[in-house]
């Protein structure tokens, strides 16, 4: 069976979404896997939604150079719906054997975690993190959101409210960065992309840049260099103690500061082994402007090409390469950043999780409640959080989705209580009252 | 007769549409010619004042405007009767937006449009004469902010723009905000349309009193959104149009998605809000409502002041009590409430005025007196700059004060150094020929045209391309 899937237009009902150029009677089940992120970002091509997803893995950065604490949160966002059941995997359940009968993952190639479940053998690179218990995963988590659209679930979990049609207060982080403004910088966020995610959408201070080195000062040709113009326009910005001039001399700086850092000396910690993925490319940056202590507050980065609706494979091929991807490129953070990792809190999301049972084509449709991995030295890791909602037919939803047990915005709130600024979470998630959850450990 | 979709199947498609666009050769009949005389030296509160009014001076307008007097340009943009040159007319009527509503427009892709809105509001603050209508085009579309993105917004934003920012700009408060409340785009961006009654949504009540007219502290409570909400259950819009998936197949014939009040959707019963009774005489509930907040002295005062501070910075103050009393006793008089402020002394004095970043690149283009489609690297610039127009997600529209816009500095310099080298895409500037125009030298006509007659560049250029990077990038220039 062959098809063409445009992955743009999936609503996640198995029709399409609204498109001047989507033919019709194309359906979900499609097949066109996206193995690279120039393929995949040349199929997308047109609309609105189809510029949203063009970035891959991009890091998304926010400095703050007058900041106090040193603390850095890494937000990695899953774009496309990451499969939970075959990352976390239930394996006492003859439940989920039941409904994979092909895509299930033999409990004896997992990796032990608990009593309840394994790990994909993917996650091997990230094991060290997992024994050290600092790796914590919270299965069965998602939003309200119920569309299964991946731009509405995005949307939800990126504005960081119960539904992110109504939505009209732009991004969590965004949110987060202006209640906690404490004086006014210059780049108190920086994003890597050609548009800021939706998770800063609002945040004026939020710049976004396709990569570390598209942040200097763009100088034509002819018209010199830009160490140059760094120095001419210097002589302007420096005098005058007004707020525009005071941010056009600490820009002016922090470009001094980036012009010295050379990214091909600037040699990666550790075993710091890069694997060559955008997302690993992106890590890299982050950890060159950690390193380089420019005020570093918030990266975000995404990971595409987890919408396997076809041939998702279980222990080789599509999912296990992604995942790969995944645990490598963060492993390799970490051991670049060594002693410096101590200041950082890795969160991973997806926008949802998918259908308990596998299709017709090996592949997974889209359901709702996935995982989120907290990766931080303070946290309870080593563990699953979160109740268990259950597989059996009756404890699934009724379309046959593993339901929400707990809510995305439980796990965000812990990580800003826990490790970043005093910030009233009330403003940060307005519709939202986080219940009792510790991830973290008490005597922090 | 031909209906719309099958001219679009003779183009073969919204392809070929979108190649309908204003070309450089077309906006170069914008640029003028001719000799120019010089103003005087210290023309630089005249410089504040065109860059408040308006979106700053033009080397023409400077002369203009020092011949004429500034009271008689003050009673020439309050008319707001200038002809826009055919030019622009022509520029702008080459874009689907202008000959096509919402409906029709739904064929065209979601960021087309969205990219033809922000063209032709870009086209207009560069080459309108009416400045000060362009300016308060840019004050209400914040005021009542819509954000393209949300709900197909974009398709019913011309229609916005026409029927409600537009027309009202100069005119009536209490006519801008009924037709807001009618607007589709508004009602699907504040989520009115699907206000009903057993399913209440507050979104619209909430941020009509809060941002629209009382203000936060305007004196009303919990109680009040609710109530003010079901006043508005049952406004809508016309069946499933721009609902969401496969419009084309699920909209119904004769459906323009147009305002439509649905009394089987509206919730039976008097209302009371801010302590008022409001009898159900089902749609009249709503307008009751907006008759009410227009009259109210909270309203006078959250205008009196968003408009002062817009207008005077940190010299505010003492306007914003004067400014009120207008508006009340004009019962919302645009014109009333502003005329004084733009006849006063401190309207030409140093107010702390941040140029956000659509002031600071129409500024450039118009300081230069720039040939320009409004597309390509401009817009780019904007999105860099994060001010890319009808991109703001919040209702309360882009933020005025000066931190919000402090990480914009890099883009700035950006932007200094690529319209001075280029060459640019859909941009187009000469100092040379500027300098002509004034019998200055291309260095010498920069440092008028940017900073002001009588004014120095910041730091001595070796070019005219330099002079511009530096008058461009330069503190001076970031200020309104």
């Amino acid at each position: 069976m062959s098809q063409h899937h445009d992955w743009t237009y999936c609503d996640g009902h198995g029709g399409l979404e609204a498109s001047a150029t989507a033919p019709k009677s194309r359906e979900c089940q499609g097949t066109e896997v996206f193995r690279t992120r120039r393929q995949f970002i040349t199929t997308l091509g047109l609309g609105a939604a189809g510029m949203m997803m063009g970035r891959s893995a991009l890091a998304q950065v926010s400095i703050n150079p007058k900041r106090t604490s040193n603390h850095v949160l890494v937000s990695i966002f899953l774009r496309g719906g990451a499969d939970g059941l075959n990352w976390v995997i239930p394996v006492e359940d003859p439940n989920y054997y039941r409904l994979r009968p092909n895509l299930g993952i033999a409990k004896r190639d997992t990796l032990a975690l608990s009593d309840q479940f394994g790990l994909h053998p993917a996650m091997a690179p990230l094991m060290p993190w997992v024994r050290n218990q600092q790796l914590a995963f919270i299965h069965a988590c998602g939003s309200p959101d119920a569309t299964r659209s991946h731009f509405e679930a995005m949307r939800t979990m990126e504005y960081g409210v119960d539904d992110g049609q109504a939505g009209t207060g732009g991004g969590w982080l965004a949110r987060y960065l202006a209640d906690t403004e404490s004086e006014s910088t210059p780049l108190r966020a920086v994003a890597f992309g050609s548009v800021l995610p939706d998770s800063l959408r609002g945040s004026t201070s939020a710049m976004a840049l396709q990569a570390l080195d598209q942040f200097k000062l763009e100088v034509p040709s002819g018209a010199g260099n830009e160490r140059e113009w760094i120095e001419r326009l210097s002589r302007l910005y420096g005098q005058d103690k007004d707020e525009l001039s005071l941010a056009g001399h600490e820009t002016l700086n922090l470009l001094k500061t980036l012009r010295t850092i050379d990214p091909e000396a600037d040699t990666p910690g550790g075993a710091g082994n890069y694997p060559d993925s955008e997302l690993s490319r992106g890590l890299r940056d982050v950890a060159t402007l950690i390193r380089a202590d420019v005020g570093l507050e918030v990266a975000c980065l995404d990971r595409g090409a987890w919408d396997t609706h076809v041939a998702q494979g279980t222990t080789t091929g599509w999912f296990t390469g992604n995942l790969m991807d995944v645990s490598t490129s963060v492993a390799a953070f970490l051991n670049d950043l060594g002693p410096r990792s101590k200041d950082v809190t890795i969160l991973i999301q997806t926008e949802f999780g998918r259908r308990a049972s596998e299709n017709a084509q090996l592949g997974t449709d889209h359901g709702l409640a996935g995982v989120m991995m907290v990766l931080d030295h303070r946290v309870q890791g080593g563990k699953v959080h979160g109740k268990w909602p259950g597989l059996k037919p009756d404890e699934l939803d009724p379309v046959g989705d593993l339901r929400v047990a707990t809510d995305y915005r439980t796990v965000l709130a812990e990580v800003v209580k826990a490790r970043m600024r005093p910030a009233d979470l009330k403003a940060v998630f307005p519709d939202f009252s986080p219940e009792a959850f510790d991830i973290y450990r008490k005597s922090v | 007769m031909l209906t719309r979709r099958d001219l679009l199947a003779a183009l073969g498609g919204a392809a070929a549409l979108a190649g309908c666009t204003p070309s450089m050769r077309e906006a170069r009949n914008l640029t003028a010619s001719g000799p120019v005389k010089r103003a005087s030296a210290n023309a630089t509160p005249l410089i504040r004042k065109l860059n408040r009014l308006g979106f700053g001076a033009t080397p023409d307008l400077i002369s203009r405007v020092e011949t004429m007097g500034w009271d008689k340009y003050v009673d020439e943009q309050l008319a707001a009767n200038q002809p826009d040159p055919a030019e622009l007319n022509f520029l702008i009527s080459r874009l689907d937006l202008e000959h096509f509503s919402a409906p029709d427009l739904r064929n065209v892709p979601d960021h087309h449009v969205q990219a033809q809105l922000r063209q032709a509001k870009l086209l207009r603050a560069i080459y309108s004469p009416n400045q000060l209508r362009e300016r308060m085009v840019e004050f209400w579309t914040d005021h009542f902010n819509i954000d393209a993105k949300k709900s197909y917004a974009s398709y019913a934003l011309a229609d916005d723009q026409r029927g409600v920012v537009r027309p009202h700009a100069l005119g009536s408060f209490p006519a801008m905000l009924t037709a807001s409340a009618h607007s589709p785009a508004m009602l699907a961006y504040l989520d009115n349309k699907v206000n009903q009654a057993g399913v209440v949504n507050e979104n619209y009540g909430r941020e009509i009193l809060e941002l629209h007219t009382l203000g936060v502290h305007g004196g009303y409570t919990q109680k009040d959104v609710l109530e003010v909400s079901r006043c508005f259950t049952g406004w809508t819009v016309e069946e499933r149009f721009l609902g969401g998936m496969n419009l084309r197949e699920m909209r119904p014939p004769n459906k323009m998605g147009a305002f439509l009040f649905r009394g089987d959707l509206h919730m039976k019963g008097a209302r009371t809000v801010l302590g008022k009774k409001i009898r159900d005489a089902g749609k009249e509930q709503g307008d009751a409502v907006l008759a009410m907040l227009s009259e109210h002295p909270s309203t006078a005062n959250t205008l009196a002041t968003k408009l002062c501070r817009y207008f005077l910075g940190n010299l505010a103050e003492p306007f914003i009590a004067p400014t009120a009393k207008r508006y009340l006793d004009s019962k919302g008089d645009i014109k009333a409430m502003i005329e004084p402020i733009l006849r006063s002394e401190e309207f030409g004095q140093d107010a702390e005025l941040p140029k956000r970043p659509f002031d600071f690149i129409v500024s450039s283009l118009r300081a230069l007196d720039a040939t320009t489609t409004g597309r390509g690297s401009v817009q780019s610039a904007l999105e860099r700059l994060g001010h890319a127009s009808f991109n703001w997600a919040m209702p309360d529209g882009y933020p005025t004060k000066t931190s919000a816009w402090t990480a914009s500095m890099l883009a700035r310099f950006n932007w200094a150094l690529a319209l001075a080298y280029g060459p640019l895409e859909d941009v187009e500037i000469s100092p040379e020929r500027l300098g002509e125009r004034l019998s200055l030298s291309p260095e010498e006509a920069v440092a008028y045209c940017v900073l002001g007659p009588g004014r120095e560049l910041p730091t001595p250029a070796k070019s005219a391309r330099e002079a511009v990077a530096f008058a461009i990038a330069s503190p001076e220039f970031q200020w309104r």
